[in-house]
């Protein structure tokens, strides 16, 4: 089916171009954004992208499959970005993007700024790696694809693939430890850890005058088929 | 582990993963559980790890923002490009070997032949001539498959009709149904319709509403009956218009834009968020507005530039020339599903119809409590409506939804970190409010979402008696924010939804 299809486009048939445009572009898009960042450089990536696929596609030997293919060049296009613009781009708050749910739940625009300052940190850590430790984790730990496909499509040996996956997650959790806009989550989450030292969280549970009550241990499951639906439904 | 040791000492990431994946054997589980106990810097490195892996989650959520519509064009015209191209090539492969055949067929030929000049005139005048070189097959061109003064239905929420004249009888709109000019269309309440003009121009009729097209065409002019409509309207050329009018002097004139008309009265309230508008009366310019503003007539209660912030709920435009070849999609309700949404267009309460180029589309079930399932399509054929059976299993998915649980201790431990972050916010509330302290102490309910990744989000705030607490909103912000960003234990087996009871106390 796939292959009947770059069959028609790599001969020049428009539909066929237009049908592997409209099945890939969500994949090609997410693996962009995941690359770069939420920003509006996203959207001209994608279609330079595509753009790129329809002028190599009569070139395309079908030695890898198409899909692969498709990753290798969406890597290099937005790695020639990169190097054309030298540095790569800083984030801005207003250009991340809600979740549908988020525009369904008309959250609060504060919690959507919380998410976006944390998903910002987060690209802002990543963009301290490398360009290859950064493709490489992105395409493992963001597209979930194995090691020796991300070794076709960044074209080096799968021991090299996973040599780099390591060390960016090395330097990774180093910098998301040393992030001071993600300080306060990160303080919360090795107090979840076993053992914490005492003095720690003596400090916070001692007598406050806002308490979150006892009682707010979670009936799970009976807090939400309780009556109280009205307001969420 | 003494401090001189922390400091000279560097995280074994390698270890620390092994344990998070549970690949230690037993002794090296409990002795590197050992050595997290009293090392702060693996703790650290550890809770890192934790970290990266909500972050990740939540930056997976988050769909890019891609306008489609945009990249149409210029990859068409690519495409077209490659097409040609590739035609040509085509061609010129097999048109070369042709031309060399044909010659050498004319030179032996033309030595053959009786070398009188009259003879040859006429045989080469009354021959055969060779075959010419016939052009490749070509694929017909995109051109619109619907002549100008057509609109087509591309989404229908709930129902709506059409008549040609007031005392026509009505005729149900579905999707993929055509409108001519001098049509009236019609919503009723609770339900909505997607109208497609030309590429890049549509406009969506609200609840309740009723909108004569005029004209269609180049020149576009909708009269604005009653209720709103909303428009996404692509850059016109010098020879095309498209207004908006109440049927009596009030006209709304626009290039390209994207912007929202209601209709008052006997007046038009309009609503830009996108482009330039103009209005006028009985054409006199009354106003020239840029997005973003949201104006009302001078008669009206509140004149002029209105202090709201303007809305548009943008019309659904299929990208492409010929929405008539593609799949009709038809979610009906069903016995626990409350509605859907697709395409940025939200069915509460009605079923929903759309016209979607083929291929992969994720629509979303809706259920009670704003719980939503996504099924994944692939749209194929001409039409599409998915079976009895996943109906079901979606409906028994959104009544099951959120499935998550979450161990009550850890959950329990985690409010109690949480509380220092609450009491800030009350103490900054204090100081700059010093008389919400007198009305202490006050109890609220906050509803959660926990989501997989232990991310909680706020959905509504209420006081004991389920009413909106009467406390200042800076407040309740502050807290939503404090919660928001603390990290939860993460539920099992899905998002949860809970109650979180908190008691503010000015002693």
């Amino acid at each position: 089916m796939q292959e009947s299809l770059v069959e028609r486009a790599r001969a020049g048939d428009e539909a066929a171009f237009r049908e592997l445009y409209l099945q890939h572009r969500g994949a090609v898009a997410r693996l962009v954004s995941r690359m770069m960042g939420p920003g509006p450089e996203v959207e001209d990536l994608v279609q330079d992208v595509f753009l790129h696929v329809y002028r190599s596609l009569p070139s395309f030997r079908g030695d890898a499959k198409f899909s692969t293919w498709l990753y290798r060049l969406t890597v290099n296009v937005v790695k020639m970005y990169f190097r054309r613009k030298q540095s790569r781009p800083k984030l801005t708050l207003g250009t991340i993007p809600e979740t549908k749910s988020d525009e369904r739940t008309a959250g609060r625009p504060d919690e959507a700024s919380e998410r976006a300052e944390r998903i910002e940190a987060l690209y802002r850590v990543l963009d301290r790696l490398s360009e290859k430790k950064r493709t490489v984790l992105v395409l493992h730990d963001f597209e979930g694809l194995p090691a020796d496909r991300i070794a076709e499509i960044v074209e080096a040996p799968v021991l090299t693939v996973r040599t780099r996956l390591f060390y960016a997650r090395k330097e990774l959790y180093a910098a998301l430890a040393e992030d001071p806009a993600l300080a306060h989550i990160l303080e919360a989450l090795m107090d979840s850890l076993p053992g914490r030292p005492k003095q720690r969280r003596s400090a916070s549970s001692r007598r406050g005058a806002t308490t979150p009550s006892p009682s707010a241990q979670p009936p799970a499951s009976t807090a939400e088929r309780s009556s109280d639906t009205g307001g969420a439904a | 582990m003494t401090r001189e040791r922390q400091t000279d000492h560097s995280p074994k990431t390698a270890a620390l993963l092994a344990l998070r994946e549970g690949r230690l054997s037993d002794q090296g589980r409990a002795r590197i559980e050992r050595h997290l106990k009293a090392c702060e810097l693996c703790r650290r490195h550890m809770a890192a790890m934790d970290l990266f892996e909500r972050l990740r989650e939540e930056a997976m959520d988050m769909e890019p923002e891609v306008d489609w519509n945009r990249m149409e064009l210029p990859l068409r015209r690519e495409a077209r490009r490659i097409a040609r191209r590739q035609r040509a090539l085509r061609t010129a492969r097999w048109a070369l070997p042709a031309l060399a055949a044909a010659a050498a067929f004319a030179f032996f030929w033309l030595r053959d032949a009786t070398p009188s000049p009259v003879a040859s005139t006429t045989r080469s005048e009354t021959s055969e001539a060779p075959e010419p070189v016939p052009a490749p097959a070509t694929t017909p061109s995109d051109a619109p498959t619907f002549p100008a003064p057509i609109a087509q239905v591309v989404a229908v929420v709930g129902e709506a009709s059409a008549r040609s004249a007031p005392s026509d009888p009505e005729r149900p709109l579905f999707a993929g149904s055509e409108l001519l000019s001098g049509e009236i269309v019609q919503t009723p309440p609770g339900s909505s319709i997607h109208v497609w003009l030309r590429e890049g121009t549509a406009f969506r009729l609200g609840s309740d509403s009723r909108l004569a097209l005029l004209s269609l065409g180049d020149h576009v002019l909708l009269e604005l009956q009653r209720g709103e409509v909303h428009s996404q309207v692509a850059p016109l050329t010098p020879t095309q218009r498209y207004e908006v009018s109440n049927g009596a002097q009030w006209v709304v004139h626009v290039r390209g834009t994207r912007f929202a008309v209601r209709r008052l009265d006997a007046a038009l309230a309009v609503d830009v968020t996108e482009g330039r508008v103009e209005v006028t009366r009985g054409g006199e310019r009354i106003a020239m507005l840029e997005a973003p503003s949201s104006w009302l007539p001078p008669a009206s209660s509140v004149s002029g530039e209105s202090a709201t912030k303007p809305s548009v709920q943008l019309p659904w435009i299929p990208p492409g020339e010929a929405p008539s070849r593609w799949t009709l999609l038809t979610l009906p309700l069903v016995e626990g599903i409350e509605g859907w949404e697709a395409v940025g267009i939200h069915a509460a309460g009605a079923p929903l119809q759309l016209r979607h180029p083929r291929g992969p589309l994720t629509v979303y079930a809706l259920g009670k409590g704003r719980r939503r399932i996504p099924l994944r399509l692939q749209l194929t054929g001409e039409r599409l409506r998915p079976d009895a059976a996943t109906l079901e299993g979606l409906a028994d998915r959104l009544r099951a939804e959120p499935v998550g649980h979450i161990d009550p201790r850890a959950f329990a431990r985690a409010v109690g970190s949480l509380s220092p972050a609450l009491k800030r916010c009350h103490r900054r509330a204090l100081k700059e409010d010093p008389s919400l302290a007198e009305r202490t102490p006050v109890r609220l309910v906050a509803r959660l979402r926990v989501g997989r990744s232990g991310m909680a989000r706020v959905q509504r705030w209420r006081n004991q008696k389920g009413a909106p607490p009467a406390i200042p909103p800076s407040l309740l912000s502050c807290l939503s924010e404090a919660i928001s960003s603390y990290p939860f234990p993460r539920p099992e087996g899905g998002p949860v939804l809970l109650d979180l009871p908190i008691r503010l106390d000015a002693r």
